[in-house]
């Protein structure tokens, strides 16, 4: 029986196998492809002429195009804006908190001069002289 | 379309029906296609990293069932579909009773006695000892007879 159920996972084996459709290589780049992701895909090339109309130099080496009109700028632009106002709001909220705290530290100073008992001068007790006969 | 360089069409060659053969065992028929197919798409992107593994196989086998899990969670595991006539006869309890082991007794055992794979075959390619191979298989066969009703 045991032997019996070896023969039939061979069989089941078999017939999974000759149901299969391989996956091709062609399937595989062609998926590849299509996929944005892909760092063996060739770059999309700029429909512009990288190269300069005045003087035709070179403009992929420095990159000399408008940044503003590049299509990176407004999400870069955005994360900028986005900086300057958490950093603002970080300065404000740390200037409230240090004045806060010297607030603080001047009320609960410890006034001496003002619950420290002055000391009184006792009155000096002097027995007036007898008069002498 | 990007032309594939010739090791990487060899490498599909070599690789491709033993990741099929486990990913199909993990993930089901359909399921395990697709993970197969992404998996290889995978290494088509990463290929200087993966070409230099020791175990590539086993990678893409990891990974393609980390992407296929969460997919196969949301509807029944599908070993052989129900409706296929051109399927030859087997006991009907058999997909069942494979679908119901745990993945990695599941696995094993398929990979063993289905697939025809050797014990070191099955260990190398999943990165585990020849004994837990031999546990695995012996505890998945022990559960496959217990459902099936057959004695050792």
């Amino acid at each position: 029986m045991s032997t019996e159920l070896h023969s039939q996972l061979a069989e089941y084996g078999r017939s999974q196998r000759a149901k299969r459709r391989p996956v091709g290589v062609t399937e595989i780049t062609s998926a590849a492809a299509a996929s944005t992701t892909t760092p063996n895909a060739p770059r999309a090339q700029s429909a512009e002429a990288d190269v300069c109309e005045t003087c035709g130099s070179d403009l992929t080496v420095f990159d000399l195009r408008d940044p503003v009109e590049s299509p990176a700028s407004p999400p870069r632009k955005r994360r900028a804006a986005v900086l300057a106002v958490a950093a603002a709001i970080v300065l404000v909220v740390g200037v409230v908190v240090v004045a806060d705290q010297n607030d603080t530290n001047v009320e609960t100073e410890p006034v001496t001069s003002a619950t420290t008992p002055q000391p009184v001068a006792s009155p000096s007790v002097t027995e007036p002289a007898l008069p002498s006969d | 379309m990007f032309e594939a360089d010739s090791s990487f069409e060899g490498f599909v060659r070599r690789i491709e029906p033993r990741l099929h053969d486990a990913l199909s065992a993990a993930l089901g028929n359909y399921e395990g296609r697709e993970a197969t197919a992404d998996a290889l798409a995978y290494a088509w992107e990463h290929w200087p990293r993966i070409r230099e593994m020791e175990n590539p196989g086993g990678y893409l086998y990891v990974r393609g069932r980390h992407r296929g899990r969460q997919r196969v969670e949301r509807q029944p595991l599908a070993l052989i579909p129900a409706d296929d006539v051109t399927t030859p006869w087997f006991e009907p309890g058999l997909p069942p009773a494979l679908v119901s082991l745990p993945t990695q007794q599941r696995v094993v055992v398929m990979l063993l006695y289905c697939f025809e794979w050797t014990m070191s075959e099955v260990a190398g390619f999943l990165e585990i000892s020849k004994s837990s191979v031999q546990t695995h298989a012996e505890r998945g066969m022990a559960r496959l007879r217990d459902q099936m009703g057959v004695r050792a």
